[in-house]
């Protein structure tokens, strides 16, 4: 059964064309890579898959059934960008709130958070939080939920070094427990880091990759999206 | 400061009120003018009934002198002082009657020729019976003196709070945009892009990149007066357009604009001009308190 | 279930951090208690006042004058009774004018031009006698009830107007009657609903706010468009009744348990319409008045959710959300009565006695026609709140079904 599969996917907006007939498919669990320049289409696409927009053609599965509100659901956590977090709530607040309606107990808050080392500021107000802060919020938010496909993006925005080591273990561990994430970014040299089984969105459709080891980002994404020298 | 109220401009335009507005003042005008029409037509029913009302009292006392002067058992006397009561009373009902059909045939010349009548009849019947029977006399005087100057100038009778004749209409649109409600519902809307901004992460922006602060606070405070104005301007364009197409008198003739406001002495062009002033006036400062206000206060739950 | 309650339960958070409504509340329920010590104190200044007027008219031991003077400081009871006496020898003598008898009152027929108050003396005599019948006490200090829109005031000079007003006035210093005279005042209401819309217009619309990042988050928590449209309006519904209701209802109580409930069955003035043959003066039960207006503007206040919600999907910005409701609001008080249109329902008091159908000559303005008809408006935004919400859904069929009938043929 393969875990995400995305069939002859058109999709635009009133003014521009995003995707048109763009494939994509998973079958194996790990972490995969989005990546395309700023204002291409990959927090439209992540949008779709989990059923938050709906394409003009085309056809998107998860886990063997249509991606319907209940199948995404039961299978997809969605990191999203930090606007959907509430600035006079606490980050606690927060994950009580998905922990309870993915009934999870809240016992398991505590170890995400220990993990992904916000314990100190798990109570204070979002407002008071930095863009680091809010990322990693946003991130435990996705871990506690426990569901077997991770949808994160740009997960790696605005992360200090040490921050970044922090959320590259819990990558890892996600995908040793045979999880399976498809993390957006528009900087691939970051991004493989992390893996280098990558989508590229390359003229409104999507482009699977495996980078050589000996490859390096600024080469592939040269190639891909061109340099602008001017 | 320029290049800062440019930015402004482009906010303001951006955020849809170049459009907004003008359709806000459209429907406003649209609104207040629909319920002048109601209200006209309410109160020129309102005018029968009085009519009516004064008629009822009238034949009461004349169905009474009626019966005196009819009546065996009573003397001489008080049948001839009946009958020249009544011989004044009748005169009242006349007018009274050619009062309802000046309002039936809209016409205000003839209405207020009738009102006068009934008046003075009216005083003089109560003169003659020495008590106030039916009317308060000084009432009486004011509104015939009123009437007879109306008369003569030819001015058109209308209700001082609805009329959809242009003149009148402005008076009362804009003499309601000079309400210190009004204003503050006027103030907060022109404010929104400021509030919105101020609270979200384009305060940030404009903190960093406009030094000082004051210039952002002042170019918003010149263009939310700017608009502002362009809203009186626009409502009362709309009002005056609407008065000249769908306007109609309450009963016959129009009302120009150096006619007397009732009540106030004053014509009714300096009264929309000191309305208009007014406006500003409480705008101008109202604006000016809410920016002072809401910058301290992001100021103060920034800190908190 | 649990999931239902999950969602309300991070609603009531968010509104926590946002507002703190039951201080609002407890705000609103003091100015309002406030102001029946104002109600309280006007009455006992308007007493002593009245006393000492009194006695300066009439000094003599002897005078005719002195039986009002001598009810008024003997009980509350005699001075009831002087009243309904006075007012009764005045509507006798109707047709030959009221004039001032030595001996019967001070601030009723002085200065005023005979005949002029008649349909008030008319109407306050009506009242009386239904008030002894039913052995309900009057208001202290009794006063001739004055209803300005049946005319009563047409004859007087602006002077003696006002005159008559000041000293004909009603002191509703027992709960329910303080509800009645609450609830009279198109302000007030304007008011309380003003502030109800200030604490709930914005949260729906700030959830759609930034291409609906919250709204789209609360879709992923298993939290439907629908579901969330549904909480809000129970939300908004809620705060508007803590707001508006509660304080009502709590000052109430609370002046009912210090000071007395009152008497239901307290006349109020009403046109009624009984037999379809034109409407004419009557009387209606206080509690029926109250319930009544209660429950126009609990329908109301339904009405302004409603409204709320169709301004958050259109606009999608929290504060011009709440200043077009507050704009609806405010219109509201310079609507002459139209039928038909709600804005003029919010005359709770001209609507409910049927002020406002005599005023209009309209019997789409009584009481249970405007009921039926801001039910029908009611529903009317209901099915357009359903539509705005299935848009996109629409939307989506629809180009659907056109690329398909576009593709087709290419593909044969
Ligand atoms: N709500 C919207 N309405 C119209 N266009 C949109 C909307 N959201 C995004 N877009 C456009 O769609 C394109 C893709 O956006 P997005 O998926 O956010 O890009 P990315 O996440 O790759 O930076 C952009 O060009 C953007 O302008
Ligand atoms: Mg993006």
């Amino acid at each position: 059964m393969d875990i995400l599969t995305i069939d002859d996917l058109s999709f635009g907006w009133r003014k521009q064309p995003v995707f048109s007939h763009a494939f994509l498919k998973i079958e194996q669990p790990g972490l995969y890579g989005l990546v395309a320049p700023n204002g291409s289409g990959k927090t439209t696409l992540l949008n779709l898959i989990s059923s938050l927009l709906q394409p003009q053609a085309g056809k998107i599965s998860l886990y063997g059934g249509l991606n319907t509100a209940k199948n995404v659901f039961d299978h997809v956590a969605f990191l999203q960008d930090n606007s959907v977090l509430y600035p006079y709530l606490s980050g606690r607040e927060h994950i009580n709130f998905v922990a309870d309606t993915h009934h999870i107990p809240r016992t398991a808050i505590a170890p995400i958070a220990d993990k992904l080392e916000m314990t100190s500021y798990l109570d204070k107000r979002v407002r008071h939080y930095s863009l680091g802060m809010k990322q990693r919020l946003l991130l435990a938010m996705a871990l506690v939920v426990d569901r077997p496909l991770m949808l994160l993006d740009e997960p790696l925005n605005g992360l200090d070094p040490t921050s970044l080591i922090i959320v590259r273990e819990a990558l890892n561990q996600a995908k040793a427990d045979g999880q399976t994430a498809l993390i957006s970014s528009h900087n691939l040299d970051e991004l493989m880091r992390v893996t280098r089984d990558i989508f590229f969105v390359v003229d409104h459709a999507l482009r699977f990759e495996h980078l050589a080891a000996d490859e390096t980002a600024e080469q592939r994404y040269a190639a891909l999206f061109g340099v602008h020298d001017k | 400061m320029r290049t800062l109220i440019g930015f402004e401009w482009r906010r303001l335009h951006r955020s849809g009120f170049a459009w907004g507005l003008p359709v806000l003042a459209i429907v406003l005008v649209g609104l207040f003018f629909w319920f002048s029409q109601v209200g006209v037509d309410q109160y020129r029913q309102e005018l029968l009934n009085h009519i009516q009302s004064n008629d009822e009292i009238l034949s009461q006392l004349i169905g009474g002198y009626r019966q005196t002067i009819a009546d065996d058992l009573e003397t001489a006397d008080r049948k001839a002082e009946a009958k020249k009561d009544m011989a004044l009373a009748v005169p009242i009902g006349d007018a009274l009657d050619a009062q309802q059909q000046a309002v039936e045939d809209r016409s205000t010349p003839r209405y207020l020729r009738a009102v006068i009548a009934a008046n003075t009849r009216t005083i003089a019947f109560d003169n003659a019976l020495h008590r106030v029977l039916l009317q308060d006399h000084h009432t009486l005087t004011a509104q015939t003196k009123l009437y007879q100057t109306m008369l003569a100038r030819g001015w058109a009778l209308e209700d001082t709070h609805y009329t959809t004749q242009p003149v009148g209409f402005l008076v009362s649109w804009q003499s309601w945009l000079a309400q210190p409600l009004a204003v503050l519902l006027g103030v907060a809307l022109l404010s929104t892009t400021w509030v919105t901004a101020l609270f979200t992460n384009n305060a940030d922006l404009m903190a960093t990149t406009v030094q000082p602060w004051r210039r952002w606070a002042l170019a918003n405070w010149f263009w939310a007066v700017l608009s502002w104005l362009a809203f009186l301007t626009l409502s009362n364009a709309a009002g005056w357009l609407a008065g000249q197409w769908l306007g109609t008198p309450l009963l016959s003739g129009t009302t120009p604009w150096h006619a007397i406001v009732p009540g106030t002495g004053q014509s009714y062009w300096i009264v929309w001009v000191q309305e208009i002033g007014i406006s500003l006036l409480w705008f101008i400062p109202m604006y000016g308190i809410l920016l002072l206000v809401t910058t301290y206060a992001e100021k103060w739950g920034r800190q908190r | 279930m649990r999931k239902i309650m999950t969602f309300i339960r991070f609603e009531f958070l968010k509104r926590r951090r946002v507002w703190p409504v039951g201080i609002v509340a407890l705000l609103i329920t003091i100015s309002l208690a406030v102001g029946f010590g104002v109600q309280k104190h006007n009455q006992s200044v308007f007493v002593q006042d009245y006393s000492t007027q009194l006695k300066k008219r009439y000094p003599n031991e002897n005078s005719l004058g002195r039986s009002e003077l001598t009810s008024f400081q003997k009980s509350e009871a005699a001075y009831h009774d002087w009243f309904f006496k006075s007012v009764a020898v005045n509507v006798v003598l109707n047709g030959q004018g009221t004039r001032e008898i030595p001996g019967f009152g001070v601030r009723l027929y002085a200065r005023t031009a005979s005949g002029a108050l008649s349909d008030a003396f008319a109407r306050t005599y009506d009242q009386y006698r239904y008030m002894r019948q039913k052995n309900i006490t009057p208001m202290f200090p009794d006063s001739l009830v004055i209803v300005p829109v049946a005319g009563d005031l047409d004859k007087l000079s602006d002077t003696d107007k006002q005159w008559v007003m000041r000293n004909n006035p009603h002191f509703y210093v027992q709960a329910l009657p303080f509800l009645w005279s609450l609830l009279q005042s198109n302000g007030v209401v304007a008011l309380l609903l003003a502030f109800g819309v200030l604490l709930s217009g914005g949260q729906l619309a700030k959830e759609l706010a930034h291409k609906r990042a919250h709204s789209h988050w609360l879709t992923l928590q298993d939290e439907p468009f629908p579901a969330q449209v549904g909480i809000q309006f129970g939300m908004m519904l809620t705060t508007m009744i803590q707001v508006v209701f509660v304080p009502l209802l709590a000052v109430t109580l609370g002046i009912g348990l210090l000071f007395g409930f009152g008497d239901g069955r307290y006349p109020v003035f009403s046109y009624q319409n009984p037999d379809g043959f034109g409407s004419k003066e009557a009387i209606m039960p206080l509690s029926q008045y109250l319930t009544n207006t209660l429950s126009l503007l609990f329908l109301l206040t339904v009405f302004l959710t409603l409204v709320m919600i169709i301004l958050s999907m259109l606009l999608r910005n929290g504060w011009l959300t709440i200043l077009g409701t507050i704009l609806v609001v405010g219109l509201s008080l310079i609507t002459p009565p139209i039928p038909g249109l709600p804005l003029t329902y919010f005359h709770l008091n001209d609507i409910v006695t049927g002020i406002a159908q005599e005023q209009a000559g309209s019997d789409a303005l009584q009481a249970p026609a405007v009921f039926i008809n801001l039910g029908w408006w009611c529903v009317g935004l209901l099915l357009l709140i359903i539509l705005i919400t299935e848009w996109r859904r629409i939307v989506h069929r629809l180009q659907r079904i056109h690329l398909a009938s576009q593709k087709s043929p290419a593909s044969l």
